[in-house]
Protein backbone atom coordinates (compact mmCIF):
# COMPACT_ATOMS: atom_id res chain seq x y z
CA UNK A 1 0.00 0.00 0.00
CA UNK A 2 1.22 3.17 -0.80
CA UNK A 3 1.02 6.46 1.45
CA UNK A 4 1.10 10.02 0.52
CA UNK A 5 -0.47 12.24 2.74
CA UNK A 6 1.16 14.42 5.83
CA UNK A 7 1.42 11.98 9.03
CA UNK A 8 1.88 8.42 7.09
CA UNK A 9 3.79 6.54 8.68
CA UNK A 10 5.59 2.98 7.95
CA UNK A 11 7.83 1.27 10.22
CA UNK A 12 9.67 -2.05 9.58
CA UNK A 13 12.88 -4.35 10.40
CA UNK A 14 14.09 -2.95 6.83
CA UNK A 15 13.32 -0.62 4.36
CA UNK A 16 14.49 0.71 0.93
CA UNK A 17 14.89 4.58 0.47
CA UNK A 18 14.43 6.33 -3.12
CA UNK A 19 14.47 9.77 -3.72
CA UNK A 20 16.35 12.41 -5.66
CA UNK A 21 17.87 14.62 -2.39
CA UNK A 22 19.15 12.50 0.25
CA UNK A 23 20.45 13.79 3.57
CA UNK A 24 21.49 12.15 6.26
CA UNK A 25 21.57 13.72 9.87
CA UNK A 26 23.37 13.60 13.29
CA UNK A 27 22.03 10.79 15.62
CA UNK A 28 19.61 11.48 18.83
CA UNK A 29 18.50 9.51 21.55
CA UNK A 30 14.63 8.77 20.80
CA UNK A 31 12.56 9.20 24.03
CA UNK A 32 10.42 6.03 23.46
CA UNK A 33 12.92 3.58 22.19
CA UNK A 34 15.84 4.46 24.34
CA UNK A 35 18.62 4.28 21.77
CA UNK A 36 20.29 5.73 19.38
CA UNK A 37 18.69 6.74 16.05
CA UNK A 38 20.31 7.98 12.85
CA UNK A 39 17.52 9.88 11.03
CA UNK A 40 17.47 11.12 7.49
CA UNK A 41 15.21 13.39 5.31
CA UNK A 42 14.02 12.27 1.62
CA UNK A 43 13.48 15.33 -0.80
CA UNK A 44 12.26 15.14 -3.96
CA UNK A 45 10.06 12.26 -5.16
CA UNK A 46 10.77 10.56 -1.95
CA UNK A 47 9.78 6.46 -1.47
CA UNK A 48 10.60 4.56 1.93
CA UNK A 49 9.27 0.94 1.73
CA UNK A 50 9.11 -2.03 3.66
CA UNK A 51 11.64 -4.61 2.58
CA UNK A 52 11.35 -6.61 6.12
CA UNK A 53 8.80 -6.18 8.30
CA UNK A 54 9.22 -6.17 12.24
CA UNK A 55 8.65 -9.89 14.26
CA UNK A 56 5.00 -10.19 15.83
CA UNK A 57 5.36 -7.92 19.38
CA UNK A 58 7.73 -5.17 17.93
CA UNK A 59 6.81 -1.90 20.08
CA UNK A 60 5.92 0.74 17.46
CA UNK A 61 6.88 4.26 17.28
CA UNK A 62 3.13 5.16 16.35
CA UNK A 63 0.40 3.08 16.95
CA UNK A 64 -1.17 3.60 13.50
CA UNK A 65 2.22 3.10 11.24
CA UNK A 66 1.31 1.12 8.35
CA UNK A 67 4.00 -2.42 9.06
CA UNK A 68 3.10 -4.60 5.78
CA UNK A 69 5.45 -5.89 3.59
CA UNK A 70 5.47 -3.49 0.99
CA UNK A 71 3.79 -0.75 2.56
CA UNK A 72 5.21 2.40 1.28
CA UNK A 73 4.97 6.14 1.98
CA UNK A 74 5.68 8.97 -0.65
CA UNK A 75 6.10 12.65 -0.44
CA UNK A 76 8.45 15.58 -1.67
CA UNK A 77 9.75 15.79 1.98
CA UNK A 78 10.00 12.25 4.14
CA UNK A 79 11.95 12.25 7.47
CA UNK A 80 12.56 8.73 9.67
CA UNK A 81 15.32 7.30 11.11
CA UNK A 82 16.90 3.62 11.47
CA UNK A 83 18.40 2.07 14.31
CA UNK A 84 21.69 1.49 12.34
CA UNK A 85 24.07 3.38 9.86
CA UNK A 86 22.26 4.45 7.11
CA UNK A 87 23.45 1.82 4.21
CA UNK A 88 25.95 3.59 1.62
CA UNK A 89 24.01 5.60 -0.91
CA UNK A 90 23.67 4.20 -4.39
CA UNK A 91 22.74 6.35 -7.72
CA UNK A 92 20.82 3.96 -9.61
CA UNK A 93 17.94 4.71 -12.84
CA UNK A 94 14.90 4.83 -11.01
CA UNK A 95 13.14 5.80 -14.67
CA UNK A 96 14.14 5.36 -18.30
CA UNK A 97 15.73 8.79 -17.98
CA UNK A 98 16.16 9.97 -14.12
CA UNK A 99 18.63 8.66 -11.97
CA UNK A 100 18.49 8.38 -8.05
CA UNK A 101 19.63 7.98 -5.01
CA UNK A 102 19.00 4.48 -3.06
CA UNK A 103 19.91 3.74 0.55
CA UNK A 104 18.92 0.88 2.66
CA UNK A 105 18.36 0.49 5.94
CA UNK A 106 18.46 -2.57 8.58
CA UNK A 107 17.31 -3.00 12.28
CA UNK A 108 15.08 -1.17 12.67
CA UNK A 109 13.29 2.04 10.53
CA UNK A 110 10.51 4.40 10.76
CA UNK A 111 9.78 6.39 7.82
CA UNK A 112 6.91 9.65 7.59
CA UNK A 113 5.70 12.08 4.99
CA UNK A 114 5.99 15.71 6.25
CA UNK A 115 5.18 17.15 2.95
CA UNK A 116 2.67 14.80 0.75
CA UNK A 117 2.98 14.62 -3.00
CA UNK A 118 -0.69 16.16 -3.07
CA UNK A 119 0.14 19.11 -1.50
CA UNK A 120 2.89 19.60 -3.48
CA UNK A 121 0.95 19.27 -6.55
CA UNK A 122 -1.79 21.69 -5.06
CA UNK A 123 0.62 24.71 -4.55
CA UNK A 124 1.72 24.21 -8.27
CA UNK A 125 5.22 25.06 -6.92
CA UNK A 126 8.12 23.63 -9.27
CA UNK A 127 9.75 20.82 -7.29
CA UNK A 128 13.15 20.80 -9.01
CA UNK A 129 14.53 22.23 -12.33
CA UNK A 130 14.51 19.46 -14.27
CA UNK A 131 17.38 19.02 -17.52
CA UNK A 132 15.60 17.51 -20.26
CA UNK A 133 17.42 15.59 -22.57
CA UNK A 134 17.88 17.18 -25.65
CA UNK A 135 15.67 16.36 -28.53
CA UNK A 136 17.31 14.55 -31.49
CA UNK A 137 17.03 16.49 -34.87
CA UNK A 138 15.92 14.85 -37.81
CA UNK A 139 15.55 16.52 -40.44
CA UNK A 140 12.34 16.18 -43.10
CA UNK A 141 12.92 14.22 -45.78
CA UNK B 1 4.96 58.53 21.56
CA UNK B 2 3.41 60.67 24.61
CA UNK B 3 5.01 64.37 24.99
CA UNK B 4 3.87 67.50 26.05
CA UNK B 5 4.19 69.36 22.70
CA UNK B 6 5.28 73.31 23.35
CA UNK B 7 5.51 75.70 21.01
CA UNK B 8 7.47 79.31 21.22
CA UNK B 9 6.63 82.08 21.46
CA UNK B 10 5.45 81.54 25.15
CA UNK B 11 7.50 81.86 28.62
CA UNK B 12 7.22 79.85 30.98
CA UNK B 13 9.25 78.46 34.30
CA UNK B 14 10.87 74.78 34.51
CA UNK B 15 8.31 74.45 37.69
CA UNK B 16 5.15 75.76 35.77
CA UNK B 17 5.87 73.18 32.78
CA UNK B 18 6.59 70.37 34.93
CA UNK B 19 3.54 71.25 37.36
CA UNK B 20 1.25 71.12 33.73
CA UNK B 21 2.82 67.56 33.09
CA UNK B 22 0.63 64.94 33.06
CA UNK B 23 4.05 62.15 34.61
CA UNK B 24 3.74 61.82 38.26
CA UNK B 25 7.68 60.98 38.31
CA UNK B 26 9.45 64.25 37.21
CA UNK B 27 11.48 63.18 35.40
CA UNK B 28 12.03 64.17 31.57
CA UNK B 29 13.68 63.94 28.58
CA UNK B 30 13.37 66.56 26.92
CA UNK B 31 13.65 67.50 23.21
CA UNK B 32 14.20 70.82 21.25
CA UNK B 33 13.65 71.86 17.60
CA UNK B 34 13.55 74.57 15.75
CA UNK B 35 11.56 75.26 12.45
CA UNK B 36 12.88 77.92 9.94
CA UNK B 37 10.07 78.10 7.90
CA UNK B 38 8.01 79.17 10.89
CA UNK B 39 10.23 80.89 12.90
CA UNK B 40 9.45 78.55 15.91
CA UNK B 41 10.99 76.45 18.11
CA UNK B 42 8.98 73.72 20.12
CA UNK B 43 9.92 71.64 23.06
CA UNK B 44 8.52 68.33 23.91
CA UNK B 45 8.91 66.21 26.73
CA UNK B 46 9.03 62.15 27.10
CA UNK B 47 8.87 60.21 30.31
CA UNK B 48 12.35 59.14 30.96
CA UNK B 49 11.19 55.82 32.34
CA UNK B 50 8.58 55.51 28.99
CA UNK B 51 11.98 56.26 26.85
CA UNK B 52 13.68 54.02 28.74
CA UNK B 53 11.59 50.99 28.79
CA UNK B 54 11.38 50.89 25.49
CA UNK B 55 14.85 50.84 24.88
CA UNK B 56 15.17 48.26 26.92
CA UNK B 57 12.65 46.65 25.10
CA UNK B 58 14.15 46.89 21.63
CA UNK B 59 17.20 45.82 23.06
CA UNK B 60 15.64 42.61 24.52
CA UNK B 61 14.37 41.71 21.24
CA UNK B 62 17.74 41.93 19.40
CA UNK B 63 18.99 39.89 21.68
CA UNK B 64 16.65 37.26 21.11
CA UNK B 65 16.92 37.52 17.36
CA UNK B 66 20.66 37.18 17.55
CA UNK B 67 20.17 34.28 20.19
CA UNK B 68 17.89 32.62 17.62
CA UNK B 69 20.26 32.98 14.71
CA UNK B 70 23.05 32.04 16.63
CA UNK B 71 21.18 28.59 17.61
CA UNK B 72 20.62 27.94 13.88
CA UNK B 73 24.07 28.70 12.96
CA UNK B 74 25.23 26.48 15.25
CA UNK B 75 23.19 23.76 14.34
CA UNK B 76 23.91 24.30 10.89
CA UNK B 77 27.68 23.96 12.36
CA UNK B 78 26.76 20.87 13.80
CA UNK B 79 25.15 19.34 10.62
CA UNK B 80 28.17 20.34 8.50
CA UNK B 81 30.61 18.55 11.08
CA UNK B 82 28.17 15.37 10.79
CA UNK B 83 28.35 15.71 7.42
CA UNK B 84 32.20 15.39 7.17
CA UNK B 85 32.33 12.15 9.31
CA UNK B 86 29.25 10.83 7.27
CA UNK B 87 30.85 11.46 4.17
CA UNK B 88 34.40 9.79 5.57
CA UNK B 89 32.35 6.51 6.12
CA UNK B 90 30.69 7.15 2.54
CA UNK B 91 33.74 7.00 1.22
CA UNK B 92 35.40 4.14 3.05
CA UNK B 93 37.31 6.08 5.09
CA UNK B 94 36.22 5.02 8.57
CA UNK B 95 34.59 1.66 9.19
CA UNK B 96 31.21 1.56 10.40
CA UNK B 97 31.82 1.22 13.94
CA UNK B 98 34.22 3.94 13.63
CA UNK B 99 31.28 6.02 12.58
CA UNK B 100 29.16 4.95 14.87
CA UNK B 101 31.82 5.97 17.59
CA UNK B 102 32.66 9.31 15.96
CA UNK B 103 29.04 10.64 15.92
CA UNK B 104 28.19 9.83 19.03
CA UNK B 105 28.92 13.34 19.95
CA UNK B 106 26.44 14.62 18.15
CA UNK B 107 23.19 12.43 20.11
CA UNK B 108 21.08 14.24 22.61
CA UNK B 109 17.85 13.41 24.07
CA UNK B 110 14.87 15.56 22.70
CA UNK B 111 13.22 17.05 25.64
CA UNK B 112 9.41 17.36 26.30
CA UNK B 113 9.42 21.93 25.24
CA UNK B 114 5.90 23.35 25.55
CA UNK B 115 4.81 24.67 22.42
CA UNK B 116 3.67 28.14 23.16
CA UNK B 117 7.63 28.71 23.95
CA UNK B 118 8.11 26.94 20.24
CA UNK B 119 5.78 28.35 18.76
CA UNK B 120 7.11 32.18 19.54
CA UNK B 121 10.72 30.85 18.58
CA UNK B 122 9.63 28.87 15.39
CA UNK B 123 7.40 31.62 14.30
CA UNK B 124 10.22 33.76 14.81
CA UNK B 125 13.19 32.41 12.60
CA UNK B 126 11.05 32.42 9.71
CA UNK B 127 10.54 35.75 10.02
CA UNK B 128 14.67 36.24 10.76
CA UNK B 129 15.32 33.60 7.90
CA UNK B 130 12.47 33.60 5.03
CA UNK B 131 13.06 29.89 5.46
CA UNK B 132 10.31 27.47 6.29
CA UNK B 133 12.25 24.64 7.66
CA UNK B 134 10.14 21.52 8.35
CA UNK B 135 8.63 20.24 11.32
CA UNK B 136 11.68 17.56 11.93
CA UNK B 137 14.29 20.48 10.90
CA UNK B 138 12.79 22.64 13.95
CA UNK B 139 12.94 19.80 16.56
CA UNK B 140 16.27 19.36 15.48
CA UNK B 141 17.29 23.21 15.87
CA UNK B 142 15.00 23.10 19.41
CA UNK B 143 16.12 19.46 20.14
CA UNK B 144 12.17 19.05 21.61
CA UNK B 145 10.03 16.34 21.02
CA UNK B 146 8.62 16.20 16.99
CA UNK B 147 5.05 16.33 18.75
CA UNK B 148 5.84 19.32 20.49
CA UNK B 149 7.05 21.15 17.29
CA UNK B 150 4.00 19.72 15.07
CA UNK B 151 1.41 21.71 18.15
CA UNK B 152 4.20 24.69 17.83
CA UNK B 153 3.51 24.53 13.73
CA UNK B 154 -0.26 24.25 14.04
CA UNK B 155 -0.15 27.82 16.34
CA UNK B 156 1.69 29.76 13.94
CA UNK B 157 0.03 28.09 10.96
CA UNK B 158 -2.45 30.95 10.82
CA UNK B 159 0.13 33.77 10.31
CA UNK B 160 2.38 31.96 8.21
CA UNK B 161 0.85 29.80 5.00
CA UNK B 162 4.37 28.45 4.68
CA UNK B 163 3.87 25.86 7.76
CA UNK B 164 0.11 25.44 7.44
CA UNK B 165 1.03 23.77 4.21
CA UNK B 166 2.92 21.20 6.24
CA UNK B 167 -0.23 20.22 8.56
CA UNK B 168 -2.32 17.05 8.04
CA UNK B 169 -5.50 17.94 6.33
CA UNK B 170 -8.28 18.28 8.84
CA UNK B 171 -6.13 20.41 11.39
Amino acid sequence: MRLSTIGSTVEGEKMELQCRKFSSHPPRRDSKLKKLVYPFKLSIHGFARITETYQDGKELCRETSHTALGDEVHGEAIDGFSLKPHGKERVEHATGTHKATFVSLRGGAYAHVEIGVREQLAQKKVIEQEVLEPLEYKPAG
Amino acid sequence: MDALALTSPKTTSVDELLSATPYPERDYIVRISTNQETKSTSMQLYSTGVVAARLNNYAAAMTRDINLLKSVIHWQHRRLDYGSIYNAYLMDQITEEEFETAVEQFAYEPQNVDPDVLAADASRVFELTEIPYEPSDLADLFQCEHANMMEAVKMVSAAHQEYAKMLPSGD
